[in-house]
């Protein structure tokens, strides 16, 4: 379930070169086209679908860098 | 968006000037705002930032803005943070010098690379027109 919200959130902000549907959990989404600016926007959408915020602590590259990290970090959130 | 990739020259021994540079779409600045509204503003840049672009209104606040985040992303691709180091947004500010040029402030893990790097001091240039800001970012630092 967590998944599928992060990846519609994916599709709408990340700005990736490459179909979603193809994209492994584990891939590294600024390899897959992600710029800094929309890992930005995905930021701020996971804080909005979620009813989460990032602490300054987590605000670098490795929290955003993949399904599989954002996953974790909003379990991480979540659990608070 | 294009990035620019950061190059180093080495003007003389001891003394190394690293360049970083950036292009964004106002648009998408527009976009995010629209979409995120303050929480974009806070979260991105400072009050100081915001209220300096704001002082002419809302539209011409966009490319002002959109220079800015290339210039917080210009001087990222000098400062080359490692994928677990964290760097909001607003630790890397462009302020105005005396002199009315635009100048970059750090703090927190910006200003703790930018010491461990031996960087100087910056320099920036800002420039927006059309449908694009640019900016471009020079350090100098003791190597």
């Amino acid at each position: 379930m967590i998944d599928g919200q992060i990846r519609e959130i994916l599709k709408e902000h990340a700005r990736l070169a490459i179909d979603l549907a193809a994209l492994d959990d584990a891939a590294d989404l600024y390899q897959a086209g992600m710029t800094s600016h929309a890992s930005v926007n995905v930021m701020l959408a996971l804080e909005g679908n979620f009813d989460v915020e990032f602490p300054d602590r987590m605000l670098k590259r490795k929290v955003f860098e993949s399904v599989d990290s954002i996953r974790q970090a909003l379990n991480e959130l979540m659990a608070h | 968006m294009f990035g620019w990739l950061v190059k180093r020259l080495k003007l003389q021994q001891g003394l190394r000037v690293e360049v970083g540079a950036d292009l964004v779409r106002i648009a998408d600045i527009g976009a995010a705002l629209e979409t995120f509204g303050e929480r974009y503003l806070k979260r991105v840049f400072t009050d100081r930032e915001v209220r300096y672009c704001t002082r002419s209104g809302t539209d011409a606040a966009l490319g002002s803005l959109a220079a800015r985040f290339a210039a917080k992303e210009a001087v990222m691709k000098i400062l080359r943070p490692d994928a677990n180091t964290d760097l909001p947004w607003t630790s890397i500010e462009v302020i105005r010098a005396e002199s009315g040029a635009p100048d970059i402030a750090l703090s927190g893990n910006a200003a703790r690379l930018a010491n461990a790097a031996g960087i100087a001091r910056f320099a920036l240039s800002l420039s927006h027109d059309g449908d694009y800001a640019t900016a471009t970012a020079l350090a100098m630092r003791f190597a």
